[in-house]
């Protein structure tokens, strides 16, 4: 970097200031001991890395001349030549001889391996994992982050192009079945050799190429045939005492893929979420029927006001056997205590003039204590396709919550366990040319919950300050269906049929005082069963360019509910026909395009309908004694991405818009006190949902820099009714973020961030409400004597109406040792040991501002080592 | 003394430091020999060794054969009728040149074997008709740019980059201002392309075979028709031994059946 520098000057200097046009040019090319170089080629080209229009060679001793050269603004002249580094220099029609003096390859290459650093064949993209790496990226997961068109959360979860990934592969292997956040976090990035994006990746190898999904995976390819890792983390901190433990050891091998998993801190990690995968077994699913008053997540990072004690363990086995069945076993399980404390002040804008205001004050505790196992067989080669998927999770949740709300004080209890235990099972059979598939699903899940909720007050108008609701769910699904695919002339068609039944029940009831049951308006007993028989075909179409995909599914379905307390039933026979159309286009390689339309129709769950109030929450409560809730809606999608890894842009544009018409208006009653009552009645009214995201990725290699940008917006317009009153509300959000990560010199790394959210609400023609919430962080990091890194982070959070800005700041210093596979860290969090932080949000008729209690100043020492064999 | 001691170490070391400097590059070939059997497809590696002043193209059964000389001698003796052939393409390599390239001079020589007779010969390339084209396409992850060139009768595409440090190209594609990623002809019945490259610091290139016979072009690929067509009627040991096997016509026919469509093929 510096040396090219150099360079620019001593051309500069070199110049000749000649008035009127020259064409030709002369030069001399020396070495770093100003040895002259023959042989050189010297190529001219009119952009940067445009083609090569001119070259000539430079003569034994060490000159060159360029003739004829075009009287352009700027040329750009570049050498080549074996062992010496490329020299590229800008030119104008003034100049007319260049010294340039070219350093060998450097010597620090030593045995590396020079690989292109991004290839890419067909859907698959593979970055070379050593181009990316920056000093002080220690996981595989810091890598990821800085390729174009992949993003990675705290938790370890990465989008591509906005989307999350399907799959994430260790040597093409699926280890953690989407749980792979403790992977992405722990796997050193030197282990690395590759990192695989596979777009439109089809999972079942059976039909590959026959089928295509719209998603992307990754697949990490390792530099050795077995790694072996034992990564430990142990670090002690202060005020007041804390710890975070963290020893992830791992083993990849053609046929044993290992990863054991100990974490514990109480510095404020949520450890949950590494865990965390995007099913229900997930153990950081949240599927509470009820609650303790909790506070939306601010833009700022929930590591400042938890207050936590977390352990978590993790087990996850895979083994292939020769047969190539993988056979694989994950097991996991959390105890997690976090406190959260929050000022909660919310205004309710109702039509009419009417306003609500309420205070609450909060001190929240969640006790989270879930085990999740699962158990898989799969076979997949070419041949056959075989998956078996036994799932089971339980969690004996608490939630605890002491509020006050004005003078009022509230103490809310919510027992929230779950158990789920599931099956399924996929069998696929090539019959000729064709394939058959059976598959089959059973599942139970149950939700035995309970909230009470205690007051010097009466709750709710109920005459009772002590409040206890009971609810039970149990939900059973068995599912099987048989389907082909046919390929015929390049088409595929697939039948499928399914027959799904559908078992559910919710029950309920509100005692008070002295565990007196509030009666039968107070009580649910209901029952629903969905009988579902659906027959599906659809078409695909694949060419390099194009593909093709229209479903056409058709069901018959008969929904039935009764209420045992109530005498209720209801029960409906439909045949919905839903079919949709997908286009893709490809152009020239990195330009995809596609849009989708899509007609559906869908009615009511078991929570759609419920003769009984019960409640969700301290302050809200729920009726809806209503006919069975039927949505018809159409959606329109596009999407553009552009990926083109050698210029190293990545950007994406989607957008969706979806009309629906439903047959039940909701209403919402907010009582004087800030309560709110859920109901609904029957009228056909249109809802519209409209979505647009964005992103652009840019990595200019030449300074090393990188500008990131994503956006999103989301308009949710309906009609509703609020405390009686016909209106209407449209409720905008804005999210949008700015990064510039940058490199000045090889050893400082730059990095500004700043990301606004805004909402925008429209509550009928007079009530408009708007808040900003803005945040600005600034990250320096610099790389002292190579084996010592020094980093400060300021991060600003300021908002559109309150005065409460916020500075934090936090920093470290991390000492390598020699070896490198010991490090010591020093770290602080919140050094200007701020107080409360201030955010703003809207929803859909209420804004209301959060005022989150935060950790004090904290300083940590952890001591990191790798033990690898 | 002193000064003369250090000017010397300086030079040794300056020049010691040059002669490390070592790539190893990997293409591969994709190629079709049985014109009259395009779906055929049979592939070969081959490195080309960079050094300072020079590079060497070989096939990497070649660079292997000391290891597998043995395997193969022991073949030969045993006269084994029945091979896999699959295992003779392993250490059988049809491609047995060297292709030198000097950076000084540009100059690009050909060391070939012809059974046990080593030809050395000039390559008939001129670097100086490659037509550049305004093309940029991204082949293997590098920034490339389509030069064209007519040899051999056929008329070659190559890509070439100049974001690598060396200055060379596959076989005798050489002469253009950067490295060859990809060389192929129109018809794709020889596509070379560039898999791998290594940088390392030990090694040198040298010219094993003094005895070599020099000639010219023209006359090699005359030898290396009647090679392919009628290895006994060049003579010498070999094939005299080769036309006195017993089923050394179907095999010669067989040779020529599935051998007809070499790189340069208007020779």
């Amino acid at each position: 970097m510096n040396f090219k520098r150099l360079l620019y000057i001593v051309f500069f200097l070199l110049v000749k200031n000649v008035n009127g046009q020259i064409f030709e040019l002369r030069g001399k090319i020396t070495n770093e001991e100003n040895v002259v170089i023959s042989g050189v080629y010297v190529t001219v080209s009119k952009s940067l890395n445009g083609p090569i229009i001119l070259y000539t060679k430079t003569s034994l001793t060490g000159e060159f001349k360029l003739e004829n050269l075009p009287d352009t603004d700027s040329l750009w002249i570049s050498t080549a030549v074996t062992g010496y580094e490329k020299s590229t220099i800008r030119i104008n029609s003034q100049s007319s001889f260049l010294q340039i003096s070219l350093r060998r390859v450097s010597k620090e290459l030593g045995e590396i391996v020079i690989k292109p650093q991004i290839i890419k064949k067909g859907d698959t993209l593979s970055y070379d994992v050593g181009s990316f790496k920056r000093f002080g990226d220690r996981s595989i997961a810091d890598v990821i982050n800085r390729i174009p068109g992949l993003e990675v959360d705290l938790s370890g979860r990465i989008t591509y192009q906005g989307n999350a990934i399907e799959k994430f592969y260790i040597e093409g292997l699926d280890l953690m079945g989407g749980r792979y956040g403790i992977v992405n976090n722990n796997l050193s990035a030197d282990k690395v050799d590759r990192v695989e994006v596979l777009e439109n990746h089809q999972s079942i190898k059976m039909l590959e190429d026959i089928s295509l999904s719209e998603k992307a995976s990754i697949n990490i390819k390792l530099k050795n045939k077995v790694t072996t890792l034992f990564p430990i983390s142990l670090g002690v901190g202060g005020t007041p005492a804390s710890y975070d433990v963290n020893i992830t050891p791992m083993v990849f091998s053609p046929k044993n893929q290992f990863l054991g998993s100990i974490l514990a801190n109480n510095i404020g990690n949520n450890i949950a979420l590494q865990s965390g995968g995007n099913s229900k077994f997930s153990i950081s699913e949240n599927n509470n029927l009820v609650d303790v008053q909790n506070a939306p997540s601010p833009v700022f990072s929930e590591r400042r006001w938890r207050f936590n004690k977390s352990a978590l363990g993790s087990i996850n086995y895979l083994y292939l056997t020769k047969k190539l069945l993988e056979l694989r076993f994950n097991a996991s399980g959390l105890l997690n205590y976090t406190n959260q404390e929050f000022k909660n002040e919310t205004h309710f804008s109702i039509p009419g003039g009417q306003n609500v205001s309420l205070i609450e004050e909060s001190d929240n505790k969640f006790i989270e204590r879930p085990i999740q196992i699962s158990f898989r067989i799969l076979k997949n080669t070419k041949e056959k396709h075989l998956n078996n998927h036994l799932e089971f999770s339980r969690a004996l949740n608490i939630n605890v919550g002491d509020l006050v709300r004005n003078e009022e004080s509230i103490t809310q209890k919510a027992k929230v366990p779950y158990t789920r235990i599931a099956n399924n099972y996929t069998n696929m059979l090539k019959i000729g040319n064709n394939i058959l598939n059976i598959n089959s699903t059973i599942s139970y899940e149950r939700l035995p919950q309970n909230l009470f909720v205690s007051s010097n007050s009466q709750i709710f108008a109920l005459n009772y300050n002590l409040i206890d609701q009971s609810v039970k769910r149990e939900d059973f699904l068995a599912n099987a269906s048989v389907g082909m695919f046919f390929l015929i002339k390049g088409f595929t068609l697939n039948s499928n049929s399914t027959l799904q039944l559908e078992r559910k029940r919710f029950n309920s009831d509100l005692h008070g005082d002295d565990s007196i049951s509030l009666g039968q308006e107070y009580r649910n007993n209901l029952k629903y069963e969905r009988t579902f028989l659906l027959l599906e075909n659809s078409l695909e179409k694949k060419t390099d360019k194009w593909y093709l995909k229209t479903t056409a599914p058709i069901s018959l379905q008969e929904i039935y509910y009764f209420d045992f307390s109530h005498s209720r039933k209801e029960n409906v026979i439909n045949t919905p026909f839903e079919p949709s159309l997908l286009i893709r286009y490809s152009y020239k390689n990195n330009w995809k395009f596609h849009y989708n339309i899509k007609y559906a129709q869908s009615y009511g769950d078991i929570d759609a309908v419920q003769y009984g109030y019960s409640l969700t929450s301290y302050r809200t409560l729920i009726r809806k004694d209503l006919p069975i809730p039927e949505t018809k809606g159409i959606t329109n999608s596009f999407g553009i991405n552009y990926n083109n890894p050698f210029l190293r842009i990545a950007a994406y544009i989607t957008g969706s818009v979806n009309q629906l018409r439903n047959n039940i208006l909701l209403e919402t009653e907010i009582m004087h006190d800030g309560s709110s009552q859920l109901t609904g009645q029957l009228e056909s009214n249109k809802s519209n949902v409209k979505i647009i995201n964005g992103g652009v990725s840019y990595s200019l290699s030449e300074i090393d820099m990188r500008i990131k940008y994503t956006g999103s917006w989301t308009q949710n317009q309906r009609i509703l009714l609020l405390n009686e009153y016909r209106t209407y509300s449209s409720l905008n959000s804005f999210n949008n973020s700015f990064l510039i990560s940058y490199f000045p010199w090889d050893r400082i790394s730059l990095n500004f961030e700043t990301t606004i959210r805004s909402y925008f609400n429209k509550i009928s023609e007079n009530i408009n409400l708007s808040v900003d919430n803005f945040k600005y962080d600034i990250k320096g990091k610099v790389n002292l004597l190579k084996n010592q890194i020094v980093w400060i982070n300021a991060e600003y959070n300021t908002n559109s109406s309150t005065k409460n800005n916020a500075l934090f700041l936090d920093g470290g210093y991390r000492f390598i040792f020699p070896n490198k596979k010991i490090e010591l860290e020093f770290s602080v969090q919140n050094l200007l040991n701020q107080s409360k932080f201030v955010y703003e949000s809207l929803s859909t008729f209420n804004d209301s501002r959060q005022i989150y209690y935060l950790r004090p100043i904290q300083f940590v020492t952890t001591l990191r080592w790798v033990i690898s064999p | 003394m002193k000064l003369f001691c250090l000017l010397f170490i300086a030079f040794y070391s300056g020049y010691a430091k040059e002669d490390s400097l070592k790539f190893e590059l990997e293409y591969t070939l994709l190629y079709k020999s049985d014109s009259t059997n395009l779906d055929k497809i049979r592939s070969e590696r081959f490195i080309l060794e960079v050094g300072n002043t020079q590079s060497c193209f070989h096939s990497w059964i070649s660079y292997k054969e000391d290891s597998i000389s043995n395997v193969k001698r022991q073949l030969l003796s045993e006269k084994v009728v029945r091979v896999d052939q699959s295992l003779i393409d392993n250490i059988y390599s049809r491609f047995r040149y060297k292709v030198f390239f000097n950076y000084t001079d540009e100059k690009t020589t050909v060391e070939e074997r012809i059974y046990s007779n080593i030809y050395e010969f000039n390559s008939i390339l001129n670097p100086k008709e490659w037509v550049l084209t305004n093309e940029m396409e991204n082949i293997s992850g590098y920034n490339c740019q389509k030069a064209l060139i007519k040899y051999g009768g056929r008329n070659f595409i190559a890509w070439f980059t100049n974001e690598v440090p060396i200055v060379d190209g596959p076989y005798i594609f050489k002469g253009l201002p950067g490295l060859i990623v990809k060389v192929f002809d129109k018809d794709n019945h020889y596509n070379f392309e560039l898999t791998n490259i290594r940088k390392i610091s030990e090694g040198v290139i040298t010219r094993k075979n003094t005895n070599s016979e020099f000639t010219t072009f023209e006359k090699i690929s005359k030898m290396k028709y009647l090679y392919r067509t009628d290895p006994g009627s060049l003579g010498g040991n070999v094939g005299t031994y080769l036309s006195s096997m017993p089923n050394y016509d179907s095999l010669r026919k067989r040779r020529v059946m599935s051998n007809n469509n070499p790189l340069e093929c208007n020779q």
